[in-house]
């Protein structure tokens, strides 16, 4: 029980972190921070593929290797928006 | 002196007022303020805009200084930058060391505070020093009523980082 809590609260950050990225895209209209606010969407699908075993029957060995190429996707992410100019 | 003109006059002696503060000063009830100042926009003596809940308000001389202003203050770094400005001219180096941020960071604002047309700068030898042009006593005042939200602070710690990170890329 005790991890889908955590999982849900980690859902709820990367939400937050995403919006928080948009409101700061609006502002400054830097195209990096736009990789940044999708590294966060991205990172709150994975963590919510991760617990969709629980509700539908999905092979768990098929999440595993989507969620791992989502890592691999919000590391890239985070990369560009560090080297990217605007 | 019917209640329009007193709004209007009070607004002119106050650019950048907010609603809440002009309804406290002059003790008009909200609904009564509402028709006034809807009134005066529409005759255009008057232009508002609505900024983190407050709207603000100024007299139809302020038409083009505004909407700048209230871009910049929408920003905590270029309101820090602001109101050190109205404290006196100074250049780069002194306002990166005074809001502890890279000389990188402080380029991008500037470079955005001149574009908006809210400062000034001049060369003085080696160094380009930055001054206010607008009204320091307006600035003061809409800075002093902005209340951002915390997502908008969050953001603008965001874009500060993203600077700092990327170094000196931004600088023109």
């Amino acid at each position: 029980m005790i991890d889908i809590i955590l999982d849900v609260a980690i859902i709820g950050i990367a939400l937050f972190l995403s919006f928080v990225s948009w409101v700061a895209y609006k502002k400054s209209g830097m195209k990096s921070i736009l990789f940044l606010l999708l590294a966060f969407l991205l990172f709150g699908i994975k963590k919510t593929l991760e617990n969709l075993h629980t509700i539908t029957e999905i092979r768990e060995n098929t999440l595993d290797i989507v969620a791992t190429v989502l890592e691999l996707i919000i590391l890239l992410l985070f990369f560009i928006a560090v080297v990217k100019r605007d | 002196m019917s209640h329009r003109e007193e709004i209007l006059q009070h607004i002119s002696k106050n650019p950048g007022i907010t609603f809440r503060r002009l309804s406290d000063e002059l003790g008009i009830g909200i609904g009564n303020l509402q028709y006034h100042l809807y009134q005066l926009e529409k005759e255009g003596m008057i232009v508002s805009k609505k900024l983190g809940g407050r709207r603000y308000i100024f007299p139809k001389e302020f038409e083009k200084e505004y909407e700048p202003l209230l871009i910049a203050i929408s920003n905590e770094t270029q309101r820090k930058i602001l109101l050190l400005l109205a404290e006196g001219e100074m250049n780069q180096r002194e306002i990166a060391e005074r809001l502890k941020l890279t000389q990188a960071t402080i380029n991008y604002h500037m470079n955005i505070l001149s574009k908006l047309g809210l400062i000034d700068k001049r060369k003085q030898g080696r160094n380009v020093v930055y001054s206010l042009k607008c009204d320091i006593e307006v600035i003061v005042r809409v800075i002093s009523e902005y209340r951002p939200k915390l997502w908008d602070k969050l953001a603008d710690r965001l874009i500060d980082l993203m600077l700092t990170l990327r170094g000196g890329e931004l600088n023109d």
